[in-house]
């Protein structure tokens, strides 16, 4: 009798925890379906899940990274490019965020600003030659090929 | 004895349930790759001579051929394997009217090493010879896995006609104005044609069309 009320308290407890865990960590569980739906390429499911997480703070810097690849992922630069300037104000000093604008703006055709972004990036590192490689190819793509080959040279030494 | 197995199957269902909890819910996601970006720059080695390549595009869209040329000829003398950059190379040499060291070039190129787009600017290069024996045997071999462009079918159609081989001519313009009916110029050669090969009632007919 012992043994059989112990093991029906033992199940309750495990279903309690388990509906209490989905109850009070809701936003845990959005942001597993949100991941799921990332990982299954399910870009458009995720957005609305990442967005209304933003919302509530939740993780904040992740979450503005996650959808920032979602958007970018489903094509829509525009609002890629939005998320990344926020993730940018928000950690000015991960040198990647300015990169990955400048790739975004050069696969939106908005060639000028990922210029400007990697000239900027050139003050603080010089000697940066995937930076500069970048800017050169940018310059290209922009049609100022004297610069771009000016470029070139110093990426080779010349 | 069988309340035991009850008892530890029950035990294990709530560890199981609590592994489940704590560690498949809370645990951290794998962040998605968030950039390919490198602040470093070290994930994106780039070889001298993809840079120089590159460099040698630069130049010869700024139209500073010779410089072009010089460069190309610093990537071949490192990598002499870069089949594709001696065809920009001749393509470079072509630009700068330089036709027969162009030719040369792509003459030293096997069929098997050349790819589409190389096979139409020697193709062009023989036209520019007058050449068209060895012209239009390239322009087939581009239209076999391009059938669809008619700026080439067009290209043969012609090579075809200068060579006099009118008939065969005379098919790759009808193919054509089967896909563009309206395009007056095309219908306009395929009359002359018809006109050399002393079809003149045909000719006369198709150069009223273009008259409408």
């Amino acid at each position: 009798m012992k043994i059989s009320a112990a093991v029906i308290f033992l199940i309750i407890l495990s279903l309690v925890t388990t509906a209490a865990y989905r109850f009070f960590q809701e936003d845990w569980v959005l942001y597993r379906k949100a991941g799921d739906y990332f990982e299954h390429k399910a870009y458009s499911k995720a957005i609305p899940i990442y967005d209304g997480l933003l919302k509530k703070r939740f993780r904040e810097t992740e979450i503005l990274s996650h959808l920032g690849e979602s958007y970018e992922r489903s094509g829509d630069l525009t609002n890629a490019i939005e998320v990344f300037k926020k993730i940018s104000g928000k950690t000015p000093s991960d040198g990647w965020v300015p990169l990955k604008l400048g790739e975004l703006y050069d696969r939106k055709g908005d060639y000028r600003q990922a210029i400007d972004i990697y000239n900027s990036l050139l003050k603080a590192q010089p000697g940066n030659r995937s930076v500069r490689i970048r800017l050169a190819r940018s310059l290209v793509a922009a049609g100022d090929f004297d610069e771009a080959a000016k470029q070139y040279r110093m990426i080779l030494g010349e | 004895m069988e309340q035991r197995v009850i008892a530890v199957l029950a035990i294990f269902l709530f560890f199981a349930g609590f592994l489940f909890v704590h560690f498949s819910y809370p645990c951290a996601q794998e962040k998605p790759q968030a950039t390919s970006a490198s602040p470093s720059g070290k994930g994106e080695e780039i070889p001298d001579w993809v840079a120089r390549w590159e460099l040698a595009r630069a130049l010869s869209y700024a139209k500073r051929y010779d410089e072009s040329v010089s460069e190309y000829k610093k990537i071949l003398k490192e990598r002499p394997d870069l089949v594709k950059a001696k065809t920009e190379m001749a393509k470079v040499l072509f630009w700068q009217g330089k036709k027969q060291e162009a030719a040369a070039i792509l003459e030293t190129l096997k069929p098997d090493q050349t790819d589409d787009e190389s096979k139409l600017l020697m193709a062009d290069l023989y036209v520019v010879q007058k050449s068209y024996k060895k012209a239009a045997p390239l322009y087939r071999a581009y239209l076999e896995k391009h059938p669809g462009n008619h700026g080439v079918r067009l290209k043969l159609a012609e090579v075809l006609s200068w060579d006099k081989q009118y008939e065969a001519s005379l098919k790759e313009y009808r193919q054509i104005l089967t896909a563009l009916p309206e395009d007056i110029q095309v219908r306009r050669k395929y009359a002359f044609v018809l006109m050399w090969s002393k079809r003149y009632d045909e000719a006369a007919n198709e150069l009223r069309k273009t008259l409408k």
